[in-house]
């Protein structure tokens, strides 16, 4: 391995399956921005692209390819820490990396399709073969079947490569995630008249992944970062990993409750979902406090600055965007009101940026790292590490911004529109039209744009980080490592007495 | 010191194991039995009275206040059939289907909640179909079509400038998308979306022929 | 089964609910930081900002609870609040000190 250099060639067979599909993530990224800029200017100005692009299209796009990059990220983030993890070669190379470009061309058949068919005769032809019509999950229904088809393969992969090595309490947390996770998407795949029974099932695939399973499996991915990044200790780690997906599966499979308020199942849910919604905070305290725990003890003495960075974002991002956004407005009395207004969609940008952009972003400079021939990552980088930390800032402030913009927007919505005109046609154009609302989709572009340059920045950083760097990496001993040197140490004592 | 960490139980990586394993399967365990008792209650027509039948396209659909529970709730009251046509509960389910499976395909989501699921970018269509700005209850069925055959003509933007775009729907899809739209407007959402003032109704109700009648009767 | 809040306590009731959680957050962090070693300086203060924050989440789940008209069932979430976000930092500290014991020695 060449410092500086990279080293693509001399990775093993899961770690360039990891930078591929880290590559893709990237563009989809970078999609995910652009369409969200259109639809962005679209609250501003109808007219634009009206009848040719229109906003449900780059909103669809906004958003799948925002899916599509996270699970891209996940996959490249197990794929590069397999082999770590087992000890052994990735098993079944050749059809990992089939399932690879098969994905991929699966990806940009669909959104092709999306730009260009758009949408079908009210058939069930148009649900098979060019869009489901519901959200976050439109790819048609071929392409679930071919998503299912690729999990399974890559379920083979990470299965075979463990069974063949060996087995880590965190690759267990793994495998069983991972069935969980392809078992609710299975939960989306079908079609039924009855609304509320359609909404019930879908729910099932966007909480149960998003609240749930991947939170999970970004448990597992993190755990893995920490014992790379801090030097953190496996049984640690492992036994913390148990208590996260206790406390996680504990409070949020049932937090599923507070998304049955009002598409006409029971009441009991109100309770049920009102309940559970308020203990879905504690895990993120629970990371929060781990987190100044061992930031206390290890004094941070990081290899990667960078991914530490976005991994610390991580937790505060979650805490805020998925804790405190989600709470404000997640018991009925208010939800009443806010659900269905840009109060959501202000929820879900800082929570999805928050919980799982971030901990992409840090597993990404991970990678990069050996890439570059495990070069120096730490304080005083060749460029004083200005674009890592103008990108940090930049995407952050950019996705704050936003956030509050659209805050403030649903707050208008949630009044007019929905407390004083009680949700009628005419009550919700008033609401788009309060000067506070229009000024608020101003500010969300800016801040957009903000975020979009921050993105780019990112990807330039990716793209050049540890270039130029002159000094391997700095080495942080795992608290393992040194409890062994210690019993060497005090074997050799008593060896000499 | 490893054995006082190890003897410590609750601090121990096999305890929180099997907690991890015990509390995922009790939690799943409860929601499979809940959604087995929710399945049960939300299926069209079922006793529990949250998800109406697809024949409800052929009552008049109204909200009324419910002292007990606090907020407005379906009424179900006498027949006006949709397009003046009753329908048997399968035409009926056929209609509805017909729309929905248009509503999925034109991706109405996108722009649109229903039941308050989706984007932001135009109106809630949980109870468009009683939205006062049809006017009247006989004005209604006739505005619904024009609007969704046209949507960029009869705009209905009140002063926003935010159009619909031509969906280029079909008779038959325009006329699935209102029934399904009417069956929508009367499933049970617990109040939501509140304070909802629904557009006069008080047009003529149907009167069945007597000989239905007395056939119904038997 | 619900009383929706009272239209134009909408926003004081998002900030209360934010209120809550913030403050929960501040209570945890700071009891963290009080007991870690190295601190024994600033524990005092610490420890003051810790109990402060918690007693401004009780304040807030009690105006909260008021806000958002509860009766009933609502009441055993306020009281859950309170109870759990009171113990649950204070065991994960626990826990998490226990847990790498061997390491402090």
């Amino acid at each position: 391995m060449t410092l500086g250099a990279l080293n693509y060639g001399e990775l093993s067979v899961g770690k360039k399956l990891a930078i591929k599909y880290f590559s893709v993530a990237m563009v989809l990224f970078l999609a995910q921005m652009l369409f969200g800029l259109l639809a962005a200017w679209q609250f501003i100005a109808p007219d634009f692209l009206f009848g040719f692009l229109d906003f449900n299209v780059n909103r669809m796009v906004h958003i799948n390819a925002m899916v599509v990059w996270l699970l891209y990220g996940f996959i490249g983030s197990i794929f590069w820490l397999i082999e770590d993890e087992s000890g052994v070669p990735l098993v079944g190379a050749k059809i990992a990396e089939a399932t690879f470009w098969v994905l991929t061309l699966a990806v940009v058949i669909v959104v092709l399709v999306y730009l260009f068919v758009q949408s079908g005769p009210g058939e069930t032809a148009t649900l098979w073969l060019i869009n489901e019509g519901r959200e976050y999950i439109e790819a048609p229904r071929w392409t679930d079947i071919g998503i299912v088809v690729c999990m399974v393969a890559i379920f083979y992969n990470v299965l075979a490569t463990f069974l063949k090595g060996q087995w880590s309490g965190i690759s267990g947390v793994l495998v069983l995630d991972l069935i969980a996770l392809a078992g609710l998407y299975l939960c989306g795949m079908f079609y039924t008249t009855n609304l509320p029974v359609d909404q019930y099932w879908w729910w099932w695939v966007i909480h149960l992944w998003v609240e749930a399973t991947w939170e999970v499996l970004v448990g597992c991915i993190m755990a893995w970062g920490l014992i790379k990044t801090l030097g953190a200790r496996r049984k640690i780690v492992t036994t913390w990993l148990y208590i996260e997906v206790a406390l996680m599966f504990g409070s949020g499979i049932l937090g599923l409750g507070h998304h049955y308020f009002w598409i006409g199942t029971p009441e009991y849910w109100l309770g049920i979902g009102g309940f559970f919604s308020a203990l879905e905070p504690i895990p993120l305290v629970a990371m929060v406090v781990h987190s100044v725990y061992d930031a206390g003890k290890h004094a941070f003495r990081s290899n990667n600055h960078p991914a530490l960075a976005w991994l610390i974002a991580h937790a505060f991002g979650n805490f805020f965007g998925a804790g405190v956004w989600g709470f404000m407005q997640t018991l009925p009395q208010i939800n009443l009101y806010t659900h269905g207004t840009q109060w959501a969609s202000s929820h879900g940008h800082l929570a999805f940026f928050g919980a799982y952009v971030t901990i992409v972003v840090a597993f990404i400079y991970l990678a990069l790292q050996k890439l570059r021939g495990d070069v120096w990552m730490s304080g005083g980088l060749v460029d004083q590490g200005r674009k890592w930390k103008w990108a940090l800032v930049l995407t952050h402030v950019g996705m704050v911004g936003m956030t509050i913009a659209l805050l403030i927007a649903g707050y208008e919505q949630s009044f007019v529109e929905r407390a004083i005109g009680g949700s009628t046609w005419q009550a919700y154009f008033e609401g788009q039209m309060r000067p506070w609302f229009v000024e608020a989709m101003w500010w969300r572009m800016a801040f957009g744009v903000l975020m979009t340059v921050g993105v780019v920045l990112l990807l330039w950083d990716f793209l050049t980080i540890g270039a130029k760097e002159m000094k391997p990496m700095l080495e942080v001993k795992s608290l393992d490592e040194e409890a062994e040197d210690v019993q060497v140490g005090e074997v050799g004592v008593a060896a000499q007495s | 010191m490893a054995e006082s960490y190890e003897s410590q139980w609750w601090v121990s990586e096999s305890f929180w194991r099997k907690c991890a394993i015990f509390i995922t399967a009790g939690m799943a365990l409860v929601l499979v039995f809940l959604t087995f008792h929710t399945l049960y209650a939300i299926g069209a027509g079922a006793d529990a009275g949250r998800v109406p039948a697809y024949s409800v396209i052929n009552y008049r659909i109204d909200y009324v206040p419910d002292e007990e529970r606090g907020h407005l709730v379906p009424e179900i009251g006498p027949m006006v059939p949709l397009f003046g046509e009753v329908m048997s509960e399968e035409d009926a389910k056929a209609l509805v289907n017909h729309g929905k499976l248009t509503v999925q395909a034109r991706n109405c989501m996108n722009c649109h909640t229903l039941l308050g699921n989706g984007a932001y970018y135009a109106p809630d269509l949980t109870k468009a179909w009683l939205d006062p700005g049809w006017g009247n209850e006989q004005a209604r069925e006739l505005l619904m079509t024009m609007f969704l055959k046209d949507p960029v003509t009869n705009a209905r933007t009140f002063g926003t400038n935010r159009k619909m775009p031509n969906q280029d729907l079909t008779d038959d899809e325009v006329r699935g998308v209102i029934a399904y739209l009417k069956w929508m407007s009367a499933i049970d959402t617990n109040g939501f979306p509140a304070n909802f003032e629904t557009l006069p109704q008080d047009g003529p109700v149907y009167e069945p022929p007597s000989e239905a009648s007395e056939e119904g009767a038997t | 089964m619900y009383d929706p809040v009272d239209i134009e306590r909408i926003a004081g009731a998002a900030l209360l609910g934010s209120a809550i959680l913030v403050t929960g957050l501040g209570y945890a962090i700071f009891l963290a930081l009080a007991r870690l070693r190295g601190a024994s300086r600033f524990r005092r203060v610490f420890n003051g900002i810790s109990l402060g924050s918690f007693a401004l989440l009780v304040v807030s789940v009690i105006a909260f609870s008021l806000v958002m008209n509860f009766s009933g069932w609502w009441y055993v979430i306020s009281g859950l609040m309170v109870c759990g976000y009171f113990v649950a930092p204070r065991f994960i500290w626990r826990l998490t000190e226990t847990m790498h014991e061997e390491e402090v020695e």
